[in-house]
């Protein structure tokens, strides 16, 4: 039997737990703002709180992944209403579009850490980055392996192309009449890529007169130390071993 | 300046060449100007960069640290001061210059990595030194600055070769023997190093203690930290003994002192506020520090550890990826998207808020000062055609000359260029063949070839043209699906 006091506490407890998650969702919301500092900061040292905390993200599909002054940073399962899909991320994509988008993703996480000590040093946490430097990182990895491989092979479907293909059969830039990029390139897409990730508070855009460069924030690095690294290379093990004829050497 | 211990003459030479070894970016960074864009030949990028430093020391003295509009507004005097001409945008590109050398951008900020070599009992062992001058951080507002590291600031304030604790207790002495003798601008100098100097302490602490709280695993705490912190404590105590009798000697001097000596007074008080309050912050934080660090143990000892090692990201995962076949990495596009963005709210369709919204007055709009110009208009006589009609006849021309078993949309198109006909026809030809997709009696037959346009003009699916059928009397057959990938024309 909870005593009246015990459960007002406990409602006042899940009352904070659920705004500090607020705030972890809310891109804007920095830790500069008193109300949050103070919950970051009862969070850090109240283990009752942790574990409310805890326990209310596991229940909406989240997992917070790190705790500090810079704030709350949560990641999604697979499964969580939170997680950005497809979707919800872009419209009327065809597979190949849905493999790019998917891609880059990859490719900006790799441009940005590309060792495990890249990911791990945090005094490395601000990264600049553009869209025509991932463009062509990406282009020039999908050119390595075009060099390794020794002939073209007759593929029987185009889904079974790899990937490294349909990247340099996409377009770089495209210029449109009113000088908008164009979605289908692959310039666009990264640059929508690195919006979106603005967007929801991992990147923010320099304001130098180009407007196109993007400095990481360590929510960002979190993000992929935390869930994308490893979450990837287990897909990537899986995948090898599903298909272990594409791994390349002239198939 | 004498050693504080006596060193071999090996151990003093590699202190003093590691000393040297970082200046080498700012060296690099002059020696590469004649291969940037444009003519720097009179800038001296050194000076640039060591201007960048010290307005960056400057503010991180307040607590936080330098943003790029600051620390280009900085730069601007000796640029302007070296090439008045310079057009705005080449000065923002030129201290950008100087900013992204000292964070090794090209790099993409990784440690500056300098090769030496030193002499280690009789033998030549070739080592490496990693070192940060400046970083960029972000702060709980979200803005980003620039921080100066520690081998930063020992790099601007010249003293390259002695630990930061030796160079305060240098500084401290030198100060109250110029105070001593009335030499108050000396003094004044002296004290604005050692305000360096604390900043430099500072930073060397906090990221110290910044690794602690980030992975207690990396420090063995009775062995290495307490010690550290024991004589760290003892060493500020110290520093907050000086710098209090250092006030009390100048605030008696005030007491007698003429205008102009009264100023000098009064601004060497205020860099020793400025020290003291420094120290006494770094006094609480190590205070705490034992504390800090049974919090983190007790935080860390519970969080579940990753058993597998950090993958590297471009050869372990990326790379790979690239190697498989579409469909495979098409159906993890999901979950790569789940992996690598932030989660977010879904929006929540509010029926309320947005009748509230469509309901709310019309906001008054302010005085405009903007004069709005009629825009001149002219009546169009007639709606202007995208086509011609010799166009229009002669794509029909093509289409009803087809063979029984049809043609491809590319050989049509390589006919029609044969016949030097204009782009704007094919491009109407190929729209006729869109057109035509959905079946409709009267109308070319279309269907997909599963090959790509290969056409200089134009992209996507190549379609086989079929003669269409005469029209029925029955019921239209359903709209099928167009193309997956619709023909379009590549740019003009």
């Amino acid at each position: 039997m909870i005593r009246p006091e015990e459960l007002n506490a406990l409602m006042g407890m899940s009352e904070d737990a659920g705004r500090l998650l607020a705030f972890a969702l809310t891109p804007k919301a920095r830790p500069s703002l008193p109300t949050y500092a103070e919950l970051l900061k009862r969070y850090q040292s109240d283990v009752s709180l942790q574990i409310l905390t805890e326990g209310l993200a596991r229940g909406l599909g989240l997992r917070v992944l790190e705790v500090g002054p810079l704030g709350m940073v949560l990641g999604a399962q697979d499964d969580s209403p939170f997680a950005l899909r497809l979707a919800d991320y872009r419209q009327n994509l065809s597979s190949e579009d849905r493999m790019v988008h998917g891609l880059i993703q990859l490719a900006i996480a790799a441009w940005c850490f590309p060792t495990a000590q890249a990911l791990e040093d945090s005094s490395r946490s601000v990264i600049t980055l553009s869209a025509p430097q991932v463009v062509q990182y990406l282009r020039d990895l999908a050119l390595k392996l075009k060099a390794q491989a020794e002939q073209d092979p007759e593929i029987a479907s185009p889904e079974l192309r790899e990937a490294w293909r349909v990247v340099l059969a996409l377009p770089e830039i495209r210029e449109t009449p009113d000088s908008r990029r164009s979605a289908g390139t692959l310039k666009g897409m990264v640059q929508y890529a690195l919006e979106q990730l603005e967007k929801n508070g991992m990147l923010k855009r320099s304001q130098d007169e180009t407007g196109e460069t993007y400095r990481t924030l360590s929510a960002y690095r979190v993000q992929v130390r935390e869930l994308g690294a490893l979450s990837s290379f287990r897909w990537i093990q899986e995948t090898r071993r599903r298909c272990p004829d594409f791994i390349l050497s002239g198939s | 300046m004498t050693e504080s211990s006596p060193d071999s003459w090996q151990e003093a030479l590699t202190r003093r060449l590691r000393a040297l070894l970082r200046t080498a970016p700012i060296h690099r960074l002059e020696a590469s100007k004649s291969l940037r864009e444009g003519d720097l030949s009179r800038h001296d990028l050194r000076a640039l960069a060591l201007r960048v430093l010290d307005a960056t020391i400057d503010c991180m003295g307040l607590g936080g640290g330098a943003s790029r509009e600051l620390l280009l507004e900085a730069l601007e005097p000796l640029i302007r001061g070296a090439e008045p001409e310079l057009a705005p945008d080449r000065q923002v590109a030129l201290a950008n210059l100087v900013i992204d050398g000292l964070l090794n951008e090209k790099d993409r900020r990784q440690a500056f990595s300098e090769a030496y070599a030193s002499l280690e009992q009789g033998l030549v062992v070739h080592r490496s030194l990693s070192f940060h001058l400046l970083r960029e951080e972000e702060l709980p507002d979200g803005s980003i600055v620039v921080r100066a590291t520690p081998e930063g600031i020992n790099l601007y304030t010249g003293m390259l070769e002695y630990d930061v604790e030796d160079a305060q207790a240098a500084d401290e002495a030198v100060l109250r023997s110029q105070l001593n003798r009335g030499r108050l601008t000396q003094a004044i100098a002296t004290a604005r190093q050692a305000r360096l100097r604390s900043i430099e302490y500072e930073q060397k602490l906090v990221t110290r203690l910044r690794d602690l709280e980030r992975d207690i695993t990396q420090v063995h705490w009775s062995r290495d930290e307490l010690p550290l912190l024991h004589t760290s404590r003892l060493h500020i105590e110290e520093r907050l003994k000086l710098e209090h009798e250092l006030k009390d000697s100048i605030e008696q001097k005030l007491e007698g002192a003429q205008s102009e000596s009264r100023r000098q007074l009064a601004s060497l008080s205020s860099t020793l506020d400025d020290c003291i309050g420094r120290h006494l912050r770094l006094q609480n934080r190590l205070i705490d520090a034992n504390d800090t660090f049974l919090r983190e143990q007790e935080k860390q000892a519970f969080r579940p550890r990753q058993l597998t090692p950090l993958p590297h990201l471009e050869v372990d995962v990326l790379f790979p990826a690239l190697e498989q076949p579409l469909r495979e990495v098409a159906a993890a596009a999901d979950q790569l998207l789940t992996w690598f963005q932030a989660p977010c709210a879904p929006p929540v369709f509010d029926l309320s808020l947005l009748a509230d919204r469509l309901l709310a007055p019309r906001r008054g709009e302010g005085e405009q000062n903007v004069s709005l110009e009629a825009p001149e208009l002219e009546l169009l006589t007639g709606m202007a055609t995208r086509f011609t009609p010799e166009d229009h006849l002669e794509t029909e021309r093509l289409l009803h000359a087809l063979p029984a078993d049809g043609l491809s949309l590319g050989t049509l198109l390589a006919q029609s260029r044969a016949l030097e006909h204009t782009r704007s026809l094919r491009h109407l030809l190929v729209l006729q063949v869109l057109d035509a997709w959905d079946d409709r009696p009267g109308l070319p037959q279309v269907r997909s070839l599963g090959t790509p346009l290969s056409d200089p003009e134009f992209e996507g699916d190549d379609l086989l043209v079929l003669p269409g059928r005469a029209p029925k009397s029955e019921v239209l057959p359903p709209l099928t699906p167009a193309p997956k990938a619709l023909v379009h024309p590549l740019s003009p």
